[in-house]
């Protein structure tokens, strides 16, 4: 039953075409970079230790005057102490960039004080072990560690004229505050009464702490407590004249029996701990990422006001009077896209904002009178993570299939300029095969969109074994992006589908809720629609097929392997199969309520949606995976997958990875990797040697 | 076959059997120090179980002069417990210890030529378990053995030259060596590969270790070590040929042991050199074959057995079977008109009769069965729990015993004479205001006698109604019984009576009333707890509307099914429980048992709905906790937070308690002590109605 405030989504489903501008002159739909791997000679295959080759680039802060862009820029190392994250900057307008942190200790969350002094960072080094705010004198020097809060700070905010900073600050573990001869020799047990008493990488929840704002004057050096209660404070952000500040907080009385959050606003010199609030939003749904107009009236945000169907809603851009007069504005009408990250233009007649658009990260504008959206940053690729200059330039980190994120910067004219080429030399050295974007029609005649990646070297009139990789979510999607699996698959030989089934997010509301309660069976037909394509192509030999994903890529693994034999092997990673055995048990309880009921009382709609009910069907061989720690899909549904097919004489293998919540370690990621192209390599290619030679690249 | 009455209507009050066990009263024991007896007592505290001492493992010395025993002791403070050797003469007088006090020990064991008292000991940093040896013209303890994987168990040959060792095989995985190798690489555990049907085990996590334990020679004399079984399986409760010659053993050797729960009897040479490669097969019955012990003349091999493996292999009788140590002829079970489970067999000296421990109606006895005309006699009877037993010369037998009032003691029996040689307790228990403990029978609600234990609080007066707390066992075959047990005594103690009942489904009243369950959890065994609880209100005894309830595993599972099924109790405590069934399977380590019993899920599922609590969630008005181990996987904790997230989600007062790293018996002590705060406050609060700041 769909009910009735969904909005009317356009006919079909709509998908960005290229827009005949600028702005599709530089990006065409086959990468340069892979022409010259199709004659491949300096070039090598992408390997797993490539994720030790390729550095990730964060969101770009342009400094006050608009001269300068800080990044963070990411490496991972298997050895200890080599991974870390950097502090750079680059001109604004292109040049030379310039690491501003060392080596050797991650830096954090790049800003700049808004007098233009310093560059600002969040690190834990030296002396203190917990995370505190640095300062980089921008003239010249080394950090200097400005905050020393007892139990470190995640967060921080410069205040509009720099003389403050709003530092977001959870209260400690009550066992850290003891003194060493009374702390507890064993673990405390652990004691519940709450709700929601688990969260993955968590693990139990018990206890009061709590995360809150406060001021921190940088003259004086002190600290004051600005909000305080039974109730988490995040999201901050000061008014333009700096005597307030916005934030999210659900301070419902059952916090752990609804998705609630709420926009307030304290005042900032309070001095009673935030007694006195004004409330800005009450839609009993979520509030979030608020973000001021310059004249401090009014505050954009975010908003999900249909909470009712959890994460198949489509998000929407509004804002509301900060006064807490209680006047909205809805100014995504129609859109009928995810939005995020608001921002106003600096003269606050525009919104900028990101969306989610089939496949694509765009960013977009609104005007704010007449609700009239258009794009600066459109295009085949996806851009997440926009800064605005001094005059509204725009700044953002872009990634295409063929490029991992670098910052890129706006022109008058709309024209994207790349200014940082931190993967430069893995991209000259790697050759990477051709990507596809198309679409093609499901069995009801829907029509999807995939990204289909095709081997470096591929050859015309040879068919080649293939695997189709299912994204997690539900409601995510494949992007053109930088998707270092799939390039491995593809280096290994592999032609990969991935695929935006019905329930990816992207394409509306109606495409995404279409999934509700009634898991593995359109998005089934969906991607399956995807494997005939690329055979229907001329690319995937239908006689060597494989199937995986993992988190919701693995649940919809599992229901297409009790509903075909297609495949010559599936790999299952963090899925789910018994429905019913996670209520209470991974930390999904009030999703679960919303979208199957409860289990004592609605029973048929977790039995109906579940693998498990058609285990007798399945014939794959199937590798499953799963972290031992993972509170968001839990072990117990891989360990009884694997224990009904092993009893029922299937071939399969289980790999637990210890401690392992539902992300994998770095360690651990390689260990998966390799276990990927040995199972696909033994059932799919049907080789036996897994490492050299046929097998492919590690 | 000993037939329980079946009457048709409840026996009224009078008629009820009620039989007063103990009383504790100052001249039942025997005090060994001077002076006037101590006038002061207190009531037991939750702490106190940690201060008695837990005797164990008593052995008489082959000249029957000494009996060795283990005192284990824990320290509350360093959550630690120890366990030290001590022996006493069989005529009496102070015990004496002959192991260090700060060091741990396995159980002792005499030389059969009497020169050594042997133990088993990890001494030193990062040291393995090794047997050790006390020469018994005196000295300290010198290292026998020297395996560099450790030694598991050891038995003495018959002629004391030589050690039969069980040992596990050596890990030979480059991760467990601290090696060099991948220097500067950060140390991850390896992740867990599984291809096993049988993949996890309580206490043990993931089974991904291929290691075997096996059979090795130890030569005293020489320090030779010669390894006597080898194979893709695992041997154990080995026994030497009165002869020396031959080792019997139990192993499981079927193509995939995960599969089924035989296990059968083999002999092999002790004296082969190829590693076990020649094996003369004993029994041959598809179920688990065990426990093997020779007649002195070395032609036959007594052993425990089953019967009905197939259907029944959960809720089997122990039974006592003898066959021809060649393997030839067939199986002659025992005890099937006893239908008592038997344990533990070891002929007597003259060949004529077999000596076992039997679970009776909530006592523990040794018995001899002849082994001709299969007689049962009762050697050490009455209302005593009897744990193992030690013969000696002149058929003297030493075991420990204990009471509802009395820890376990050392005790020799000569003849029908009984005398108690250990004291351990005595002083603390004499300060110790104990309940009165009365063994009761009463009638089901079809009619079936059901027997149990009313635990009476120390300042009981008749007349007065009390509250009340149904505490249910484990198992289900388990068994209540005339024991000491801390438990009910705690509860006791802070005002409780407590009722524990055996219902259908417990151990000890044969086959029939153990397999009254099967495929039925919750439902006979239901009517008999609840039975109980009548019992005590009819007699005056019990609060109607003070009643508490709780248990732990089965006891924590059946409890999960009286409060789906009633609202008579004010509280429940629910400790390693199971909720939705079909949640466990591949999760726990029970694969094998539900395919007997249940079925399998996607075969029988019906089943598995029908027999779960968590179904009738919406049924449940009573404030329940629920405990259990964080890494439980006998009853995981899942069903526990399932259960609790259902009641907290419905309005229900409910918490849940999770433990640490913890298997299903917690195994430190300071979280059980946690335990028992945590049962007393819910009680306390709900049952009795008083605030926190006055119960804990």
């Amino acid at each position: 039953m769909i009910p009735r405030w969904i909005r009317p989504a356009e006919e079909g489903i709509r998908f960005r075409r290229m827009k005949p501008s600028v702005l599709a002159l530089l990006f065409l739909l086959i990468p340069a970079q892979s022409l010259l791997a199709q004659g491949g000679s300096a070039q090598r295959p992408l390997t797993i230790d490539d994720m030790f080759e390729i550095k990730r680039v964060g969101a770009p802060k342009v400094s006050p005057e608009g001269e300068w862009v800080a990044y963070t820029v990411s490496t991972s190392s298997l050895e200890p102490g080599k991974s870390g994250t950097q502090i750079w900057m680059v001109p604004s307008g292109g040049g030379e960039p310039i690491a501003m942190t060392a080596d050797g200790y991650s830096a954090s969350s790049p800003d700049w004080s808004p007098d233009g002094r310093y560059l600002s960072f969040t690190a834990s080094r030296g002396d203190s072990a917990q995370t505190q705010v640095w300062v980089l004198d921008r003239r010249m020097g080394e950090g200097q560690e400005l905050t020393k809060e007892k139990w470190g700070i995640s967060g921080y905010e410069w205040s509009p004229d720099g003389s403050k900073i709003l530092l977001t600050i959870r209260d400690p573990d009550p066992v850290d505050t003891l003194p060493t001869h009374k702390k507890p020799k064993v673990t405390p047990p652990w004691e519940i009464d709450r709700l929601q008493f688990k969260r993955d990488r968590v693990g139990y929840i018990t206890g009061n702490r709590h995360t809150h704002l406060y001021v921190f004057d940088v003259a004086t050096r002190t600290t004051t407590q600005i909000t305080s209660g039974d109730y988490d404070a995040g999201s901050p952000a000061w008014s333009p004249d700096g005597t307030r500040v916005a934030f999210v907080a659900n301070r419902t009385d059952n916090p752990d029996g609804n998705s609630n959050s709420d926009i307030w606003v304290v005042d900032a010199n309070n001095t009673n701990k935030g007694a006195d609030l004004i409330q800005v939003t009450t839609n009993p749904g979520s509030d979030s990422s608020p973000a001021w107009s310059p004249d401090g009236e009014w505050i954009a945000y975010t908003v999900l006001d249909e909470p009712d169907i959890i994460w198949y809603e489509v998000s929407d851009l509004a804002m509301a009077r900060a006064d807490g007069s209680g006047e909205v504005r809805v100014l995504s009408e129609g859109l009928d896209r995810n939005v995020s990250t608001p921002r106003f233009s600096s003269d606050g007649r525009y919104v900028f904002f990101g969306i989610e658009d089939s496949a694509e990260n765009h960013v977009g504008r609104v005007d704010v009178r007449n609700g009239r959206v258009d794009r600066p940053i459109e295009g085949a690729f996806s851009a997440r993570g926009f800064d605005l200059g001094p005059n509204d330039e725009l700044f953002t980190l872009l990634a295409r299939t063929d490029l991992p994120g670098e910052v890129f910067a706006t022109g008058r004219n709309g024209e994207l300029t790349q200014l940082t080429s931190v993967n430069e030399k893995f991209l000259e050295t790697v050759g990477l095969g051709e990507v596809v974007n198309s679409t093609f029609s499901s069995a009801d005649g829907t029509e999807i969109e995939g990204i289909f990646y095709l081997p470096p070297g591929y050859e015309e009139g040879m068919k080649y074994p293939t695997l189709l990789r299912i994204h997690g979510g539900p409601v995510s999607q494949y992007s053109l992006s930088f998707n270092f699996e799939a390039h491995l698959f593809a280096a290994n030989g592999y032609v990969v589908v991935t695929t935006n089934p019905r329930g990816s997010s992207g394409y509306g509301q109606a495409f995404s809720y279409d999934l509700w309660a009634d898991w593995g069976v359109r998005d089934y037909q969906d991607v399956m629609a995807g494997v005939d394509h690329a055979i229907e192509r001329g690319w995937a030999d239908p006689d060597r097929l494989g199937v995986g994903g993992w988190s919701y890529g693995g649940i919809l693994t599992d229901h297409v392997i009790t509903q075909t034999d297609r495949f010559k092997a599936a790999i299952t990673g963090a899925s789910e199969f018994l429905y019913v055995t996670n209520y209470g048990h991974d930390h999904y309880q009030l999703q679960w309520e919303k979208e199957l009921g409860l289990p004592w009382e609605n029973r048929e709609a977790w039995e109906r949606i579940s693998p498990f009910n058609k285990v007798e069907n399945i014939t794959t061989p199937t590798l499953v995976m799963c972290g031992e720690k993972d509170w968001n899909v839990p072990v117990n549904n891989s360990e009884q997958i694997y224990q009904a097919l092993k009893r029922m004489g299937r071939e399969t293998e289980l790999v637990v990875y210890p401690g392992q919540g539902h992300g994998l370690s770095l360690p651990y990621q390689v260990d998966r990797y390799e276990r990927y192209l040995a199972w696909y390599g033994k059932y799919v290619k049907q080789t036996d040697a897994p490492a050299d030679g046929e097998g492919g690249n590690r | 076959m000993k037939r329980l009455a079946k009457v048709q209507r409840r026996v009224s009050r009078s008629a009820a059997r009620t039989k007063v066990l103990w009383r504790p009263t100052l001249g039942l024991f025997l005090v060994a120090a001077a002076g006037p007896v101590a006038a002061q007592t207190r009531p037991m505290e939750i702490e106190d179980q940690y201060r008695i001492k837990r005797v164990s493992g008593a052995q008489i010395s082959p000249d029957g002069e000494w009996v060795a025993y283990t005192i284990s002791t824990t320290n509350l403070e360093k959550d630690k417990s120890k366990s030290q050797i001590w022996m006493v003469s069989t005529q009496g007088g102070n015990p004496i210890p002959l192991t260090m006090s700060s060091e741990s020990v396995g159980g002792p064991k005499w030389s059969p030529d009497g020169k050594y008292l042997s133990f088993t000991a990890s001494r030193g940093e990062g040291a393995r378990s090794q047997v050790w040896v006390l020469d018994r013209r005196g000295g300290e303890a010198r290292q026998l053995t020297d395996v560099d994987q450790g030694v598991g168990d050891y038995e003495w040959s018959p002629d004391g030259s030589k050690l039969l060792l069980t040992v596990r095989d050596a890990d030979t995985t480059a991760a467990s060596e601290g090696s060099g190798e991948g220097a500067g690489r950060p140390r991850v555990r390896e992740p867990w590969v599984i291809n096993r049907l049988q993949f996890k085990r309580d206490g043990r996590g993931y089974l991904t270790d291929t290691r075997k334990t096996h059979l090795y020679v130890f030569d005293v004399e020489s320090e030779k070590l010669t390894q006597i079984t080898s194979g893709k399986w695992d041997e154990g409760g080995p026994a030497w040929s009165p002869d020396g010659s031959k080792v019997a053993f139990s192993s499981n050797r079927t193509e995939d042991p995960d599969s089924n729960s035989n296990s059968d009897i083999w002999v092999v040479s002790a004296s082969n050199t190829d590693k076990g490669g020649t094996l003369v097969r004993i029994t041959d019955y598809v179920g688990g074959d065990g426990s093997p012990a020779w007649s002195p003349d070395g032609k036959w091999i007594a052993y425990t057995t089953g019967t009905h493996a197939m259907e029944y292999d959960n809720h089997a009788v122990s039974h006592l079977a003898i066959r021809a140590s060649d393997g030839s002829g067939e199986r002659r079970v025992l005890t099937e008109d006893l239908d008592r489970g038997v344990g533990s067999p070891r002929f007597t000296s003259d060949g004529t009769g077999i000596l076992v421990t039997v679970s009776d109606e909530g006592d523990r006895h040794i018995a001899r069965v002849d082994v001709e005309t299969g007689e049962v006699t009762r050697l050490i009877a009455g209302e005593v729990q009897a744990s193992g037993f030690s013969p000696g010369p002149d058929g003297l037998l030493a075991t420990i015993i204990s009471d509802p009032q009395t820890p376990g003691e050392v005790y020799v029996q000569r003849g029908t004479d009984r005398t108690r040689l250990s004291h351990t307790n005595d002083s603390l228990m004499a300060g110790l205001d104990l309940a009165e403990v009365r063994n009761i029978h009463f009638n089901s609600a079809d009619g079936t006698e059901i027997e149990g234990w009313v635990y009476f609080p120390p300042d009981f007066e008749d007349g007065n109604r009390y509250p009340t707390i149904l505490r249910i066992h484990g198992g289900p075959a388990g068994m209540y019984g005339v024991g000491f047990s801390t438990e009910p005594q705690i509860l006791a103690a802070h005002g409780y009576l407590v009722v524990q009942v055996n219902p259908r489904g417990s151990s000890g009243y044969g086959f029939d009333f153990t397999r009254a369950i099967r495929q039925k959890w919750g439902t006979l065994d239901l009517q008999d707890v609840m039975a109980g609880v009548d019992h005590v209100i009819d007699q005056g005894w019990a609060d109607p509307d003070r009643l508490g309830v709780g248990g732990w595993s089965y006891g924590g599972i059946l409890t999960n099914y009286v409060i789906t099924k009633s609202d008579r109790f004010k509280a429940a405590t629910s400790g390693a429980s199971m909720g939705l069934m079909v949640a466990n399977y591949g999760h726990d380590h029970y694969q094998l048992w539900y395919d007997r019993e249940w079925g399998l899920v996607w075969e029988n599922r019906e089943v598995w709905e029908e027999l779960s609590p968590f179904n009738d969630i919406a049924n449940v008005t009573t404030p329940t906790l629920f405990l259990g181990g964080e890494s439980d996987w006998n009853v995981p904790i899942l069903n526990s937070e399932q259960m609790y997230q259902a009641l907290k989600r419905r309005g229900i007062d409910t918490r849940l308690v999770v433990y640490p790293g913890q298997p299903h018996g917690l195994r430190i002590p300071s979280y059980n002590v946690h335990r028992y705060k945590e049962y007393l406050a819910w009680y306390d609060k709900y049952v009795k109605g008083e605030s926190p700041s006055e119960s804990r």
